[in-house]
Formats: structure tokens, C-alpha cells, sequence
């Protein structure tokens, strides 16, 4: 009775091995749990203009642009143009891009309005496109189009008296930051 | 001591060699059996049957905190966790100093970071495996899923690799791209690696 | 005839005394038996282990762990510990010591692997065992106590899958 019991309990163990040799474990997988928060939002970065000066750190929204040496009738560096002279003043232009990036917005368009860091040197005036800026933002446009090189003019009126007299200082780099600002519709 | 006292002292201490004999026997008797020790034996029988198997783990590459190999939570685990912090299609903006960010294309922005997958196997004569990944949910419209460039679906296991070694570090590099237009949100996937022994 | 009357009532009161008077016999009898203490070792399946698969509470019991592996599923009762090139399992397993008419105050317990292994190895509560000699679990087992001293298997990796490995271990308790 006892020998018979063992052999139940001996194959019984055998078929449990025998089974479990089926059970090879043949593939492992791993989970990565990642997370990235999508904001939405708007940019502004300045591009050089094929028809204008040479920005510097062209492509980002703190960019310079340099007129180099001006005057009413001498000699103008590359992308400078000089479209009016006046008896009070002459004007040098150069033509810069402003390219407004937005993502995750439901905006079509935005508005770019632009104001002088600080009041103009004397005997100089500032003007993006037609607008004369002041340390106060002024509107430049209205329906700026997202994501793409949008041209502007950016004009320095200078007057043509003499230092101390109303004009500029000569002689020396006047230099004054204007601040844009862009915002979605 | 006078005669009487002698006898009796005769009488009792003449128990003959015979019954001494019989009393040391005794007496030896019971100091063994006090002094032998006590002992209970069992006998337990073991059995089992080794299986193969292979096991997958992700880890840091060593590069790991550099752009582009941001740290796993739970690294040497099969369940980390990888935060590729707050990103935006705008001015190339990103939080996380260990990403790589950069536009593809004219509106997509993509975020990306690598880390270490390592299959081990035991008990099997596998000479290599295929590793596959698959995500878990559908991601919103106009975000993709990669990893080492290939896009991920939630409806089957992408294959990444064929035969790849066990035991050595595998870099892989996660992908998101998400075009300009898609809402801010939080985009949370959960990819799972596959490898199974070729 | 006066001289037979009193012989004859003599006779009989001799009689009467004699049924009085019954016969007895009398008998001592020494009963002698030496108590010896002992001890008893059975196994027993323990809560947090594989239940054994026979023989619980007897001493000859068998644990079965059945299909193990590096890296798949873990049975209930087995705990798994890995290596670059080993896995370990283990099951708690209850050893009880029962002692009768002792003064012992503990007992000494020893396991011994029944057959050779060179490939595997095994340890008791933690204490490696192999064939060649006894090892000593515990110096100071507690008596009537369910003792855990669970019972584990390193296996290397270069095993081949399918691989049964099956052995005996031999356990001996003993009185201090």
C-alpha cells in the first residue's frame, strides 16, 4: 500500500516536471513611462533680408543691425539706401525680416508693435515701415501672418544740423535699441 | 566497637562480587544513557525544474544628464519613467537641459532622449533576440511617437531590431514630434520593449 | 464411650478451626522501567513558502518547487534573488523539535545534502550544505516551535532549460 502510494506521488511529481518544461520563458518586456508637456505659445526672431544689412545673431529675437557710416550725400554700406534728403534731413533705410513662430494656438495672425528702449538721440529719428517710434509701443501691423520672413524698413531719420545745433553727434556710433513686441489675434 | 557492631558492619558491607559487579553495570548503564545525546532525524527531498528565461531592463547611458540623455526614474528596472520636461514649437523652447530639441521641417518640433536597454538571458542556448516596442495609447492628432526613428503604433509591436546581443547595453532614443498646430496639453505614453529570444 | 465422645467433638473443633483459618500465600512483585527523554524532528509547510507537496508533518516530507527561472514567473512561496551569472529560489520550510522527558534546553540541528552536487548550491537557513559532511543550521534550536529554515538553490545560468534538479537533504536534530 505504501509502494503504491509513492509511485502515485513519484509520477505525479514526474508530470509536474514534465509539464513545467513547457513553460520556458522566451520573451521580457519593459514599460517607459514619458511625459512631455506640450506648451503653446509665440515667438519672435529677427532675419536678415536679402535686400537689407547683414543682421547680427540673425534668426534670434535679440539681434543688431549696423548702418555703418552715414551721411546725407557720402558713401552708404551694402543693404543701406537712402530714399530721402531733405534740406532738415535725409533718411537711411535698410530692410530687415521679422518672423513671428507660434504653436498649440488657435491664432491666425498677430499684431507687432515696436517702441524705442530709450528717447532717440538727438538729431534722429526712428521708423519702422511708416511709424515714427517713440518710447511708447506703436502699432506696426496688424494681421502679421504666422511663421513666415515678414520685411519691414527700418528708416533713421537724421537731421542735418549742425552738432549742438539740433543735429547729431557726429564722428561717433549713436546707437538705440528698439523693442518689438508681437501679439496673437 | 564490640562484636555485634562488627558483625552487622560485616553483614552489610559483604554483598558479594557477583551483585557488585551486577550494581557497576547498572550504574554505568544509566550514565550512558544519561550521557548519550538525544537525536531525531527527517529527511526533506527537493525538486524543480530550471526553466529559460531572459529578462529586459532599462538603464542610463553613460552619457547620461548631456542633451539628449535625460535620466530614467527607476533606472535597472523594467518600469521607468522618462520626463522630457515642458517643450514648445515656439523660439525653440524647452525646460529640460538633458533633451535634444529641434524643428523638423517647417512645423514640427521634436523632443527627444536615449537611454540603455539591456536583455539578459539564463538557462538558454537563445543566441540573440528582436527587441519590438508598441505604445499604449493612441496619441493626439499630429503627434508621433519614435524610437531611433521609427514611428510607434498602439495597435501592434513596431519591430526596432532583429538580433541583438544579450547582455550588452542597446541605446535607443525616444522621439516626439509634435507639429505647431496641436494644443498645449500633457502628452503621456506608455512605450513597451519587447524582446523575445530568436 | 465418654472417652470417643470427647475425641470426637475435638476432632470436630479441630475441623472448624481448620475451615477458619483459610491458606494464603503471598508474593512481591518489582516493577523497574528507565525513562529516557527524546526528541522528534518533523517538517512542516510554512505560511510564507511553497506548502509542502508531502509529508508535512511527518519527517520525511518532499518540497517540490516545481518550473523555476532567472527571470519569469515566480511561484507563490519562492523568492528569487538574481546574479549576472545565478539565480537562487527559496522556500521557507518549518523544522519542529519536540522533546519528551528531557531537560535539554535547546537543540543542535545539522543537514546534510544526500547526494553530491556540483553544479548547484544549497543552503539551509542560510548555512551552505553539501554531501560531504553535516553543516549546522542552528546551535540553539528552539523545542516545539515551528522554526523556519528555509531551503535555497543557486543555480547558474549555464544550466540548460529543462534541467530537473531533484536531491535530498538530511536533517538531524540534537539535544544540548
Amino acid at each position: 500500500m505504501l509502494n503504491k502510494r509513492k509511485s502515485i506521488r513519484n509520477l505525479a511529481l514526474a508530470v509536474l516536471l514534465t509539464s513545467a518544461s513547457a513553460l520556458a520563458q522566451t520573451t521580457a518586456s519593459g514599460v517607459i513611462n514619458a511625459t512631455l508637456v506640450n506648451k503653446n505659445g509665440i515667438s519672435l526672431q529677427f532675419d536678415t533680408d536679402a535686400s537689407g544689412v547683414t543682421l547680427g545673431a540673425s534668426g534670434t529675437a535679440a539681434a543688431s543691425v549696423n548702418f555703418g557710416v552715414i551721411s546725407a550725400f557720402g558713401p552708404l554700406a551694402g543693404g543701406v539706401t537712402r530714399p530721402v534728403v531733405t534740406a532738415a534731413n535725409f533718411t537711411v533705410r535698410t530692410i530687415f525680416d521679422v518672423q513671428v513662430i507660434q504653436g498649440g494656438l488657435t491664432s491666425t495672425s498677430y499684431t507687432l508693435t515696436a517702441n524705442l528702449a530709450a528717447a532717440a538721440p538727438t538729431g534722429f529719428a526712428y521708423k519702422v515701415d511708416t511709424v515714427t517710434l517713440t518710447t511708447a509701443a506703436q502699432t506696426i501691423q496688424t494681421t502679421g501672418t504666422y511663421n513666415t520672413d515678414v520685411a519691414h524698413n527700418l528708416d533713421l531719420v537724421v537731421s542735418t544740423a549742425a552738432p549742438g545745433a539740433g543735429g547729431p553727434a557726429t564722428g561717433t556710433p549713436i546707437t538705440a535699441t528698439i523693442n518689438f513686441t508681437a501679439t496673437a489675434n | 566497637m564490640d562484636e555485634t557492631a562488627k558483625y552487622r558492619m560485616k553483614t552489610y558491607c559483604n554483598i558479594g562480587w557477583k551483585n557488585a559487579l551486577l550494581l557497576l553495570g547498572a550504574a554505568l548503564c544509566l550514565i550512558a544513557t544519561s550521557a548519550s545525546a538525544q537525536t531525531s532525524a527527517g529527511q526533506l527531498t527537493i525538486t524543480m525544474n530550471v526553466q529559460s528565461s531572459i529578462s529586459l531592463i532599462f538603464q542610463n547611458n553613460p552619457a547620461v544628464g548631456t542633451p539628449g540623455f535625460c535620466p530614467l526614474t527607476n533606472s535597472g528596472t523594467n518600469n521607468v519613467g522618462l520626463d522630457l520636461g515642458t517643450a514648445s514649437f515656439p523660439g525653440n523652447f524647452h525646460t529640460s537641459p538633458c533633451v535634444n530639441y529641434q524643428h523638423v521641417g517647417g512645423a514640427l518640433y521634436e523632443v527627444s532622449s536615449a537611454f540603455d536597454v539591456v536583455v539578459s538571458k539564463a538557462n538558454s542556448s537563445s543566441p540573440n533576440y528582436r527587441l519590438a516596442a508598441e505604445i499604449s495609447t493612441a496619441p493626439p492628432a499630429n503627434v508621433t511617437w519614435l524610437i531611433n526613428n521609427v514611428a510607434l503604433s498602439n495597435t501592434a509591436f513596431t519591430t526596432l531590431d532583429a538580433t541583438d546581443n544579450y547582455s550588452g547595453a542597446v541605446t535607443k532614443t525616444l522621439q516626439v514630434q509634435v507639429k505647431n498646430n496641436v494644443p498645449a496639453q500633457v502628452l503621456l505614453e506608455t512605450i513597451t520593449f519587447l524582446a523575445t529570444a530568436n | 464411650m465418654k472417652k470417643l465422645a470427647i475425641v470426637t467433638v475435638f476432632a470436630a473443633l479441630m475441623m472448624i478451626s481448620s475451615a477458619a483459618f483459610a491458606q494464603t500465600a503471598n508474593g512481591t512483585l518489582t516493577v523497574t522501567a528507565t525513562v529516557t527523554g527524546s526528541i522528534q524532528l518533523v517538517f512542516n509547510s510554512d505560511a510564507s513558502g511553497v506548502a509542502l507537496a508531502s509529508g508535512a508533518g511527518t519527517n520525511t516530507a518532499t518540497l517540490a518547487f516545481g518550473p523555476v527561472s532567472a527571470f519569469g514567473a515566480v511561484a507563490a512561496g519562492i523568492v528569487r534573488s538574481t546574479t549576472a551569472t545565478t539565480f537562487t529560489v527559496s522556500s521557507a520550510v518549518d523544522v519542529l523539535v519536540s522533546k519528551t522527558n528531557s531537560a535539554s534546553a535547546n537543540y543542535t540541528l545539522k543537514a546534510q545534502l544526500g547526494a553530491a552536487d556540483a553544479v548547484n548550491n544549497w543552503t539551509v537557513g542560510g548555512v551552505a550544505v553539501t554531501n560531504a559532511a553535516q553543516s549546522t543550521v542552528t546551535a540553539t534550536g528552539t523545542y516545539a516551535a515551528n522554526s523556519n529554515f528555509p531551503v535555497a538553490i543557486t543555480v547558474p545560468f549555464t544550466t540548460a532549460s529543462g534541467t530537473v534538479i531533484n536531491n535530498t537533504i538530511n536533517y538531524t536534530a540534537t539535544a544540548n
